[in-house]
């Protein structure tokens, strides 16, 4: 039942990398309301997955659905082979939400150290990572500051830090860069791109289109199900006018009687 | 080890925050002094105007009365109505003002020792001295408490089990709301954290909480309001943390069924103030059995008695270990509740 754009990209998949994330027909409601209806996907090592789609697609259920962090009502999700929710593979995420998710009345420093820590990492490590990431995303300075007194771009920078603290290999970010300014943003991107050289799989969820060109894989949601799958320039060539926010603006156009999924 | 990283970020969130640490440690200092002053200055004399009559049978009831004389009874019934005194004496008319029922009582005192003396005025010399005897107050004996043993003391014990119950309550759960609302419950969950040592993390936290605001409540009751009290630190710091760990387990139990701080608010009239009035400050003996009931379904109900057993009748762990399993039962029950709400957020 596989569609055909999934099955080439999961042969491009296949090129650059293992199969990291694996989700089959994952189908999840909110009450009577149907939020996901059949997922299939497929992230795979040194890969940057982009997630599209308008507000309230269901791109946040659909990562949260993937880390485990929601109960599906039908289909199944692996990392590594290994069916989730499995508490191995969860210190193996790097989790950013779209909400900032830090602590207020701790120090940022104090925020990294302790989600280091809780995915396992010993107080040392955790400390000494927590300096150089606090550096990455450039808050050294800041480093001893409440986060109730940082500004909103402080705080997701900081949050970045905490997902992608203790190394994971699966990284999930949550339209990490709204707030940011430009040069940092372009920082950030450089950082995906380190990742992604060491073999990180990537999924990121955004609404920027100039971040989706840097993806190397688009997948398009809507009304719960995938209208596209394909790498930005495969995209681009569905419209005349050639551009991925022309693809954006169509596909929200489009009815879900299509039928182009399940 | 993931329960110590849990317990110590509670710890340090705690201790970041001046306002909650100064709530949980100053608060309680605050509302023992408050209730210490006012049962200390309460009224035990009824003001009573006496019009004309007995002057020696007024002397005998200055223990319970204030008496002030005045000419007819048109000036007491004014005073009265004005508020200026609580009842008057005319004759063999005696009047009471009757809304308070704790100066009506005062008052009726009063009126009797002063009828009483009067009668006995009214006797033969001979007789008199001997029906003096008569009438003459028994000396009780007490088997707890004491001379100076007031209303204060018997409470002390309720109040602080209730102080601690609420505070941690309230603390609790707002922190455990806060990590639904601010997403943090979602990502801790995104690591190999068990449930229950998330919820052991933040018994340990408050916990260690909960054993300081005990001390600090203890030495501010023995030291500074020098209560009457049996004074065993050790099994009441001990009865408090069970107090408290039942609270812990209850407030963030509730905290998932709120969405928010206004909400959690909301069972404050449901589940804190009936313990209130279950933790000892009214006797329960008379009351239907259906309230005596109600009143067992109140962990503080529980926390109050063996406090009070610790204090006021210098009982020992043997004397309490019922109420401190009672509280035990409601604590793991709360526990397993809240882990099982707990798996909305990952199913394992
Ligand atoms: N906990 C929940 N309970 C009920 N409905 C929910 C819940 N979470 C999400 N939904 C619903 O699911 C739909 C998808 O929400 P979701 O947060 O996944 O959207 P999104 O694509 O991430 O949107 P945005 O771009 O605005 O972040 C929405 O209609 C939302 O109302
Ligand atoms: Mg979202």
């Amino acid at each position: 039942m596989k569609k055909t754009n999934d099955g080439k990209s999961e042969k491009a998949g296949a090129e650059t990398g293992l199969n990291i994330i694996h989700a089959q027909d994952i189908y999840k409601q909110f009450g009577d309301e149907a939020v996901l209806r059949g997922i299939d996907l497929n992230v795979s090592s040194g890969e940057i997955v982009g997630i599209l789609g308008p507000s309230g697609a269901g791109k946040t259920t659909l990562i949260k659905c993937l880390i485990g962090t929601l109960g599906l009502n039908r289909g199944s999700v692996f990392i590594h082979g290994v069916a989730m929710p499995s508490l191995c593979m969860m210190d193996r995420i790097g989790y950013m939400a779209q909400q900032d998710a830090l602590y207020d009345d701790l120090t940022g420093f104090q925020n990294l150290v302790f989600y280091g820590r809780l995915k396992g990492m010993r107080k040392r490590a955790a400390k000494d990572q927590s300096h150089e990431l606090m550096a990455l995303v450039e808050l050294s300075g800041d480093e001893s500051k409440k986060v109730a007194h940082y500004s909103g771009g402080m705080k997701r920078r900081l949050s970045l830090a905490a997902a992608l603290i203790g190394d994971p290999d699966v990284i999930v970010l949550d339209e990490p860069t709204v707030g940011i300014d430009p040069v940092l943003r372009e920082l950030f991107w450089q950082e995906f791109g380190r990742l992604k050289a060491k073999g990180r799989a990537i999924m990121i969820t955004t609404h920027v289109m100039d971040e989706a060109e840097k993806c190397d894989r688009l997948i398009l949601l809507r009304d719960g199900t995938i209208l596209e799958n394909g790498s930005p320039e495969r995209l681009k060539q569905k419209t005349p006018k050639g551009t991925l926010e022309a693809v954006f603006l169509e596909s929200a156009k489009r009815q879900i009687t299509e039928g182009r999924t399940v | 080890m993931k329960t110590m990283v849990i317990a110590g970020r509670v710890i340090r969130q705690i201790t970041g925050d001046k306002r909650t640490l100064a709530v949980m440690l100053i608060a309680p200092v605050i509302i023992l002094s408050l209730l210490y002053c006012l049962l200390a200055f309460n009224v035990t004399k009824a003001n009573i105007d006496l019009v004309g009559g007995n002057r020696a049978a007024a002397d005998t009831i200055a223990d319970v009365a204030n008496v002030t004389a005045v000419g007819n009874a048109e000036e007491a019934e004014s005073r009265l109505k004005a508020g200026e005194s609580d009842g008057y004496i005319d004759g063999d008319r005696f009047v009471a003002e009757g809304t308070d029922p704790a100066i009506t009582a005062l008052a009726k005192r009063a009126f009797s020792q002063y009828a009483m003396k009067q009668r006995l005025s009214g006797l033969p010399q001979q007789f008199a001295a001997q029906a003096g005897n008569i009438v003459e107050q028994p000396q009780a004996v007490l088997l707890y408490g004491g001379e100076n043993y007031g209303q204060f003391d018997f409470l002390a014990p309720s109040m602080m089990g209730f102080i601690i119950f609420f505070l941690v309550f309230l603390l609790a759960g707002i922190a455990f709301l806060r990590e639904r609302i601010s997403g943090t419950m979602d990502r801790i969950l995104v690591s190999s954290l068990r449930r229950s040592q998330l919820v052991a993390g933040y018994f340990l936290g408050f916990g260690l909480f909960a054993a300081l605001q005990t001390i600090v409540i203890q030495i501010f009751l023995v030291y500074v309001l020098k209560i009457q009290a049996y004074e065993n630190f050790a099994l009441i710091l001990v009865v408090n943390l069970f107090v408290a760990g039942t609270s812990l387990a209850m407030g963030t139990l509730f905290s998932a069924f709120a969405r928010n701080e206004f909400q959690l608010f909301q069972f404050i009239p449901i589940v804190i103030i009936p313990q209130v009035m279950f933790c000892g400050l009214f006797n329960l003996r008379d009351t239907p059995l259906a309230l005596q009931y109600l009143a067992r379904i109140f962990p503080l109900t529980y926390g109050a008695d063996a406090l009070r057993s610790v204090m006021l009748r210098g009982a020992g762990l043997a004397d309490v270990w019922q109420d401190l399993a009672a509280m035990f039962g409601f604590t793991l029950l709360f526990l397993t509740l809240n882990i099982r709400v707990l798996r909305k957020y990952r199913a394992i």
